[in-house]
Parts: C-alpha cells; sequence; structure tokens
C-alpha cells in the first residue's frame, strides 16, 4: 500500500512541479486578451478593430482567418496603430491562411503597451476570393499575448490568473475537490 | 491494500489529473458525434456534402463511434454546461476558455469509466489477490495508461474493453464472444485483426470455426453496410491510420515487389494458432498479445495504439512476475513507448498537453524541435522505439513460453 500511495503522490507531485516549471520558466509569451467571434465573415475591404491590452510588450497576435477552398494567394498586411502612428507591420499572404486556420503575427514586443489603445488593420491589394475573419458584432474573435520574462512578476500573474479561473469556476472546483475528498476518504 | 483501495486511489488520480491535462482528439470526436442529436445518420456523407460543417477533420473511425459518441454527447452536454457545444467548435483558441477544466473533466469521464470496467473485467482473467492487485497497480499507474486515458481521454479504452470482453466470453465458451469483437470492429478497426485466431479457439470443428468468425464479421458489416455506398466512408475510414501503416515496413525485393513484413508476421501467428491449437484462454489471450504487439510496434504508432495490447501484456505478465527480467523488460518498454512519444513533433503530446493551465504553452517548442539543436531527434526517437519493440518481443515470447 505504501509503495503505490508514494507512487501516485509522485506522480501528482510531479505533474504539478512540471505545470509550475514550464510555466515559470519556459513561457515567454503569456495571454493578454482573447476575444471569441461568432461566425466568418468576408474581409472585402480593410478590416478594422481595437482593442486595449492590460500588459505592457504585447507581442503576438493570433486571429482566426478562413481561406475557403486555399484560392486566395494575395498579398496582405497587418498594421498595428498607436495614437495613429503605424508601429508595427506585418506582411502575409494568403498562402499563410487555412481554411480554416488561426494565423499567428509575431512582432517586436510592443513596451508601454498597458492601457493604450491599439488599432489593428489588415489590408490586400486584392479583395476578389476575400479571405474571411471570424468576428461578432463587436469585434473580430482574436488572442493577444505579451513577452514577460520577470520571475517575480510571472508567479504573482499566474496566482492572481488562477485565483481568478477559480472564482470563475466555482461550482466546478468546489464539487470537483468534493469528488477528490469523497475518494481520498475511501482511500483511508 | 485492498483491491477495492486500488480502484478508489486510481479513480482519485485520474479525476485529479483530467481537468488540467488537454489533447483535441475527444474534442474532435465530441464536436463531430454532436450531428447524431440533429439527426444526422451518415457522419461521412454529411461532412463530405457541408466541408464547413467540417473543419476539425473528417470523421475517421467507423460509424458505432459515431453512435456510441452521438448518444453520450447529451448527458455530457447537460452536465458541461453553457458554452460547450461552441467549445467543441473551437481551435487551438480552446485551452484559453473559462470553462475548460469542467469541459475536460465531463468529456473524459465516459473514456475514464470505460477503463476502469475493463480493470474490473481483467480481473476474471486472473487468480489470487495478490496477482490481482499487481495487475490493477499496473493496469491503473502505468505510463501508457496514465498519458492516453487520464491525460489525452482517448477513445480507445472502449474498443480495448470490448476485446476484453470478448476474452471473457471465450472463457465462457459464448458463441457471442466474436460478435463482441465484431462490435469492437465497429468502433475501432483493429479488433478485426484477433478475430480469426478467437473463431479458431471458438469452434471444434472448421465448420464451427468458420462459423463463428462469419458472426463476428457480419456484426461489423452490419454497422458499415449502411455506409458501404458513400465514398466518403472509405477515404475518412480506411485511408488513414493503422491500414496504411500496416504495409509501410517492407523487404525491397527489386522490380517495385515488396515483402509486407507485418502481414507476414500476422499470417505466421495465425498459421502458429492453427498448427498448435489454442487449447486455452491463457493461450488465445497471448495471441491477442502477440497480434496486436506485433502490429503496434512494427509501424509509427499512434500513443494510444499501445492500449490495444496492454489488458493482454498484463494478464500474461502477471504469471511471470517472479522473473526480475520481466520487470526489467516491462519497465524497458513502458520507457520506450515514453520516450518514442514524447519525442513526437507534435505539441500536444510534449508540453501542450499541459495547456490549459497556461496557453503560453502552444508556444514553446516540441521537445523534439528542442533537441533538434543538438542532435537528430528522430534517431532518438528511434532507439526509444527499439527498446520498446525489443523488451516487448521478449516479454511475448515469454509469455507463450510460460504457457507451454
Amino acid at each position: 500500500m505504501k509503495r503505490l500511495l508514494i507512487f501516485v503522490a509522485s506522480v501528482i507531485c510531479l505533474f504539478i512541479i512540471t505545470s509550475l516549471f514550464v510555466t515559470v520558466f519556459l513561457v515567454r509569451n503569456r495571454l493578454d486578451t482573447q476575444y471569441f467571434g461568432e461566425r466568418f465573415v468576408k474581409v472585402d475591404k480593410p478590416f478594422k478593430f481595437r482593442f486595449t491590452p492590460i500588459h505592457d510588450n504585447i507581442n503576438i497576435l493570433i486571429i482566426p482567418l478562413k481561406n475557403p477552398g486555399l484560392i486566395n494567394k494575395s498579398e496582405f498586411s497587418l498594421r498595428i496603430y498607436s495614437d495613429g502612428n503605424n508601429i508595427r507591420e506585418i506582411n502575409f499572404s494568403g498562402y499563410n491562411v487555412g481554411d480554416p486556420s488561426d494565423v499567428k503575427f509575431q512582432f517586436e514586443p510592443i513596451t508601454n503597451s498597458k492601457d493604450k489603445n491599439l488599432d489593428v488593420e489588415i489590408i490586400s491589394n486584392d479583395y476578389q476570393n476575400p479571405i474571411l475573419i471570424n468576428t461578432d458584432i463587436n469585434g473580430p474573435s482574436f488572442r493577444a499575448y505579451y513577452r514577460s520574462i520577470n520571475k517575480k512578476e510571472i508567479i504573482g500573474e499566474w496566482v492572481n490568473a488562477w485565483g481568478k479561473r477559480y472564482i470563475n469556476n466555482i461550482p466546478f472546483f468546489v464539487s470537483w475537490l468534493f469528488l477528490l475528498t469523497i475518494t481520498g476518504w475511501l482511500i483511508i | 491494500m485492498t483491491k477495492k483501495q486500488i480502484f478508489v486511489l486510481a479513480a482519485f488520480t485520474y479525476l485529479f489529473l483530467a481537468p488540467f491535462t488537454y489533447h483535441p482528439d475527444i474534442k474532435t470526436i465530441f464536436y463531430q458525434s454532436q450531428f447524431l442529436s440533429q439527426g444526422i445518420f451518415n457522419i461521412y456523407s454529411f461532412f463530405a456534402a457541408n466541408p464547413g460543417k467540417a473543419f476539425l477533420g473528417p470523421f475517421v473511425y467507423p460509424p458505432l463511434a459515431f453512435f456510441t459518441f452521438g448518444l453520450l454527447f447529451i448527458p455530457v452536454k447537460m452536465i458541461a454546461g453553457s458554452g460547450f457545444v461552441d467549445w467543441l467548435g473551437m481551435g487551438n483558441d480552446a485551452v484559453g476558455v473559462t470553462h475548460i477544466f469542467q469541459y475536460l473533466f465531463v468529456l473524459k469521464l465516459p473514456v475514464i469509466i470505460a477503463h476502469f470496467i475493463t480493470a474490473f473485467v481483467m480481473m476474471k482473467f486472473i487468480d489470487g489477490e495478490k496477482k490481482q492487485k499487481i495487475a490493477l497497480s499496473l493496469w491503473f499507474f502505468n505510463p501508457i495508461s496514465l498519458y492516453t486515458v487520464g491525460f489525452m481521454g482517448q477513445i480507445d479504452s472502449f474498443a480495448v474493453l470490448l476485446t476484453v470482453l470478448a476474452l471473457l466470453l471465450a472463457k465462457k465458451k459464448s458463441i457471442y464472444a466474436t460478435v463482441l469483437l465484431g462490435l469492437g470492429a465497429a468502433f475501432k478497426t483493429y479488433p478485426l485483426l484477433v478475430l480469426p485466431f478467437l473463431a479458431i479457439y471458438s469452434g471444434k470443428t472448421w465448420s464451427k470455426k468458420l462459423l463463428s468468425f462469419a458472426l463476428g464479421f457480419g456484426t461489423y458489416l452490419l454497422f458499415i453496410l449502411p455506409f458501404i455506398t458513400t465514398p466518403a466512408f472509405y477515404s475518412s475510414t480506411f485511408v488513414s491510420g493503422l491500414s496504411q501503416r500496416l504495409f509501410e515496413l517492407k523487404l525491397y525485393l527489386g522490380f517495385g515487389e515488396n515483402i509486407l513484413i507485418v502481414p507476414a508476421l500476422l499470417i505466421i501467428l495465425f498459421l502458429f494458432a492453427v498448427s498448435k491449437r489454442i487449447e486455452n484462454i491463457n493461450q488465445l489471450s497471448n495471441f491477442f498479445l502477440a497480434v496486436f504487439f506485433v502490429t503496434v510496434t512494427s509501424v509509427h504508432f499512434h500513443p494510444q495504439w499501445a492500449l490495444w495490447f496492454l489488458p493482454f501484456l498484463i494478464i500474461s505478465f502477471i504469471y511471470n512476475a517472479k522473473d526480475s527480467s520481466v520487470w526489467i523488460a516491462l519497465t524497458l518498454l513502458f520507457l520506450g513507448w515514453l520516450g518514442n512519444i514524447l519525442l513526437f513533433d507534435d505539441k500536444f503530446l510534449s508540453w501542450g498537453i499541459l495547456s490549459p493551465i497556461d496557453p503560453g504553452i502552444l508556444f514553446l517548442p516540441t521537445l523534439s524541435e528542442l533537441l533538434h539543436r543538438f542532435f537528430d531527434p528522430l534517431l532518438l526517437q528511434s532507439i526509444f522505439h527499439t527498446i520498446m519493440l525489443a523488451s516487448g518481443v521478449y516479454l511475448v515470447s515469454k509469455s507463450f513460453k510460460e504457457n507451454e
């Protein structure tokens, strides 16, 4: 019994330690903002949206795009503006867009991006056979990530994020812990 | 520790791990199977006609998997709560959703329950409290089970349950044993590989053996018959996965001709079964083990395929457990399997499996990409595969020797 309990405890500890280690020491890009769309709409003219990051050093945008039948091979640009100034620009091609796919745009971290309105624009040189973007009435589906290497800050944010997750999932976590407590009690 | 305590400890472990680990396969199959509750019977033709709905890929399993998960979808949806159906249709952004933990927990429950029932059925083949406890501990706490069932929630545990149940019915000399294998094949095609062996065991005369085979194959046909005229059914289920990989390992003879190694090994095993006769249930179990082991380890396998031979490996292992060499071989087999799958160039098989804990994990390079800077990860993966194959061959040969 002892050996099996030690083994299970080791597996669970290894799982927790690995998760912490990966999160704190390996992950560099962390989720800042995400928004979920409902349907795909055509990008048949320059497409714009605005978001306000809650962290500095925004460096990745992931946008679900769809290139039906992979027909579109046009050139595109994703531009990011702050206070009307073009601060980042990434060129991409219809070849980079799947049917559908999460297209990743990585750029130099935008310092001082916290609480700043960032305007994102996707433009093309050709709007025939347009690509589609996942969106709803408020804006497109996207995920923005920021770069962080400050360990103290990371641990603080991680604890904070888990606190929020716990609060947002209280009915589940309470039921789950209850279930684990019952099984734990049955073992003893 | 009693058997009950081992079951409960296993339940604790699997329930603890389930909400925090994610592999897209289980989400995809539930997304695809939800169309049953919308009145879709032929998912293959439905996806072919509506490619916009098939953005998570075609349905690659036989029809019984669609019906089973289509029915399971109803209670799972009720327990999972709001937003679940939208979440099923998401891509990699699914890991950032607030309620992902409860979704993953509920999605994996049927698979975990099937895994536990298999453990219960396996006990019918093992005599003695001590041996049963070792078997249970091995079944629940080996890396293959923990990873493919607890972490990934792979649906193979349903087909595995059916193959073990078929063996149990064969032990009881029931004619329905082959029917269960047919059902297993209608869920995931691989149990068909052992149908001839079960037929040899079940029937005393050749006509009875053939009848037994026909009963199993007929059950399988019954499920696939309504889809036989659907071209998408062939392209989705037959031209993918195992059916193609079975023919990859070959010896080139020249002039475009090859000797296909895996089919050759399976034919040899079949001839041994015919010549030696399968006299008892342990011998049949060994043939199940040999067939599944040869098939899985001689191809570039998916991690969950190792579950196919695992119950039969444990059943045979228990009777050799006094020999320390088999413990070493078993450890090497698990090590080889784990090393092999962690080196897949698939982010959800290494760090990515932890992505619900932090979605940023998905940006990390895979272990294979990391190692690539220092040496060839494919060579290392091949070494692990070889370790797994060699130690498994040793265990299979031991199991046959023990039975003599």
